[in-house]
């Protein structure tokens, strides 16, 4: 088990202790991975070298499927099991006609707010697709221009989690949402969704707040 | 498919102008010039410019969606597939006409180049049945990429028929005042032109068929708008030297219009005929090539029943003989009921049209406009410029035209029960039999 000392981005300094052996190959190959660790109400995107160090900490999705954290810092649950839990919601709830009913019915079974951005991340990028089925069909792909995505292809689908709300060309609002964690990861699915039809690279990161039942997200640029 | 199998640009290109380039241009010029004399360089110009909109519209369309199914994958994709089949269906009965119509043309001007004493209406249908038979035969047999070879040295046959006709018109070239016109007639020579320039969307049909398409398609069809505006100005000003404004009598009909032709320019008849004939021929091998594409693209999407994929010896056999089937009956309805129905021809003309105007003329602007704002997003290979007042216009086009269509409601009324009727039937049939999936076209 590693203590790692966390300054978190709301101010406080927290010590998160995990057991990092199952990911030394991930070090050995990447030099440095993106840990997912819960903070009270809100997570933190935190980096951690070799040698166990905390490297930064950002409240920061990057939105790049090589980048991506798959590494969950809680040990009671993995990908491929919310995966399986997602999965098998499926079978009782239509995620595409009934958001609400979907998102209360994985609440109920996971609890983890890391968890929740993960099943969120998979939820949107099914969403997404879902959505633009036909036209994605006629091989349709899509330029990454952030005021264009926030807009037409982000809100839509979060229109469903709660109050939307455009603050700026690059800033949404959703406010009355009942999982924020699961509605940053539906933006960075939707954004990992779009990523996968646009032939040029999309290097957009997601800064997010959370505010009580209120998330906000910017997309910037890398 | 292999690359070899692909459609080229000088396909793309000879497929756009073929279904544009067909039995009109022989006489289209002649009536203009009897409604505003050499001005009609100003309206066919006009009329282009008016095309230009659904072309431009339709460029980016095929920009964004690179797959096979032209306006029935467009609509789909943005309203749904009910809403795609219901225009795909459409689409395809409009040019099932159309393709029966060319076919009667070139039956027309072969008997007419024979001798006019064969012109009667059992004449007439078995002819154009040869036709049509000899059409989808060439059709079944073609490879997307032959056809656009095949396509595109008889498009250049056509047009070298054409400018060989015009250089002769020129020099009997005398010039006749025009003197005042009104503006009704104006409005006509416009309208006539807008007709002759219809059909260049044809070859979206077979987007999916062509390498690197959101490139090469938008690319052909620009190229091809300005080939067919420059070929109309040329014929145009040859035989605005032919006649003088109101020369031509009223009820004039095409074969007195080529007679006409052939006596001012003092080229024997059955030669232009027979020049007639070969270019409409060419356009109705073109548009059936197009009707079974369609067929094998709804199919494939399971708009239409599953018989229709199989092949014998690799040729789709029961598409190419419902295709048969089809225009025989639009044949004998349409050409055998000439001698007791008078306007049996101009009313499925007429039908043909507004099919055609409904399913793709209207839908290109429309979409176009649509996905502009709800999509912006989509990348846009081909971006047409002023959109804003560009899709508008290509869609009150199609609206003007649709309504201009049955103008002559008294002589036309046939047309347009039949008309409606489709209009009705087909969606309800689509709304009532097809599964409700959004999934369109695989191909």
């Amino acid at each position: 088990m590693a203590d790692l000392v966390i300054k978190c981005i709301c101010g406080e300094t927290f010590t998160y202790s995990i057991n990092l052996a199952p990911f030394i190959e991930e070090f050995e190959t990447a030099g440095e991975i993106p840990l997912i660790i819960p903070h009270k109400d809100h997570f933190v995107t935190a980096y951690i070298d070799r040698q166990f160090k905390i490297k930064s900490v950002e409240r920061i999705i990057m939105v790049d499927k090589h980048q991506r954290s798959t590494i969950v810092s809680s040990e009671t649950i993995s990908e491929n099991e919310i995966k399986r839990i997602i999965d098998n919601v499926k079978q009782e709830i239509n995620l595409h006609k009934d958001y609400l009913g979907f998102a209360q019915k994985i609440l109920d079974i996971i609890q983890e707010p890391e968890a929740l951005f993960i099943a969120g991340r998979q939820m949107g990028y099914e969403m997404w697709r879902e959505m633009r089925k036909s036209i994605l069909k006629l091989g349709a792909t899509y330029q990454p221009k952030i005021n264009l995505i926030l807009k037409t292809e982000l809100k839509p689908i979060l229109d469903k989690t709660g109050k939307t709300r455009l603050e700026k060309d690059n800033q949404l609002e959703v406010d009355q949402v009942i999982a924020p964690q699961l509605v940053v990861g539906l933006a960075q699915g939707i954004l990992l969704a779009i990523g996968e039809t646009a032939e040029e690279k999309m290097d957009i990161k997601i800064e997010y707040t959370i505010e009580g039942n209120k998330v906000d997200l910017i997309l910037k640029n890398e | 498919m292999p690359h070899k199998r692909k459609i080229s640009l000088i396909g793309i290109i000879g497929i756009s102008l073929t279904t544009v380039i067909g039995s009109g241009i022989w006489k289209d010029s002649l009536v203009w010039s009897n409604k505003v004399g050499i001005f009609s360089l100003v309206t066919i110009t006009i009329g282009w410019l008016l095309i230009l909109t659904a072309g431009l519209s339709y460029a980016e369309c095929v920009s964004m969606f690179p797959k096979s199914g032209g306006p029935y994958s467009y609509v789909g994709g943005v309203f749904g597939k009910k809403a795609g089949s219901s225009v795909g269906i459409l689409y395809l009965l409009g040019y099932l006409i159309g393709s029966t119509i060319l076919a009667f043309l070139a039956a027309l001007f072969t008997l007419s180049a024979i001798n006019t004493a064969l012109l009667n209406a059992l004449n007439l249908t078995l002819l154009t049945f040869a036709y049509l038979l000899l059409f989808v035969i060439l059709a079944a047999l073609s490879s997307p990429r032959i056809f656009g070879i095949i396509s595109f040295t008889w498009v250049v046959i056509k047009i070298v028929l054409v400018v060989i006709v015009s250089i002769i018109a020129l020099t009997h070239w005398s010039y006749s005042p025009p003197g005042s016109i009104s503006f009704v007639n104006y409005q006509l020579a416009i309208n006539g032109g807008l007709w002759s320039l219809m059909g260049f969307e044809l070859v979206l049909v077979f987007s999916g068929d062509v390498e690197n398409v959101e490139q090469k398609m938008p690319k052909g069809l620009l190229i091809t708008l300005p080939i067919i505006l420059v070929l109309y100005l040329f014929v145009t000003i040859s035989f605005a030297g032919l006649i003088s404004i109101g020369e031509i009598p009223v009820d004039a009909d095409i074969v007195s219009l080529i007679f006409l032709l052939a006596s001012k320019s003092s080229i024997p008849s059955w030669i232009v005929f027979a020049f007639a004939a070969f270019s409409a021929a060419g356009t109705g091998y073109a548009i059936l090539t197009m009707v079974l594409k369609q067929v094998k693209v709804l199919t494939e999407d399971d708009v239409l029943p599953s018989i229709f994929k199989k092949k014998l010896a690799g040729i789709n056999v029961f598409s190419s003989l419902f295709i048969l089937l089809g225009t025989f009956i639009v044949a004998t309805v349409m050409v055998g009921t000439v001698d007791v129905w008078e306007n049996s021809i101009v009313s499925f003309i007429a039908v043909g049209l507004g099919l055609i105007l409904i399913s793709a003329m209207f839908p290109a602007g429309l979409i176009a406009l649509y996905l502009r704002i709800k999509l912006p997003a989509l990348k846009r290979p081909f971006k047409t410029p002023l959109a804003v007042i560009i899709f508008p216009l290509a869609i009150l086009l199609s609206l003007y035209l649709l309504v201009l269509n049955f103008w002559e409601i008294r002589k036309l009324w046939p047309g347009l029960v039949i008309l409606i009727t489709f209009l009705i039937v087909i969606p309800l049939l689509v709304f009532l039999f097809q599964k409700d999936d959004t999934e369109l076209p695989t191909n």
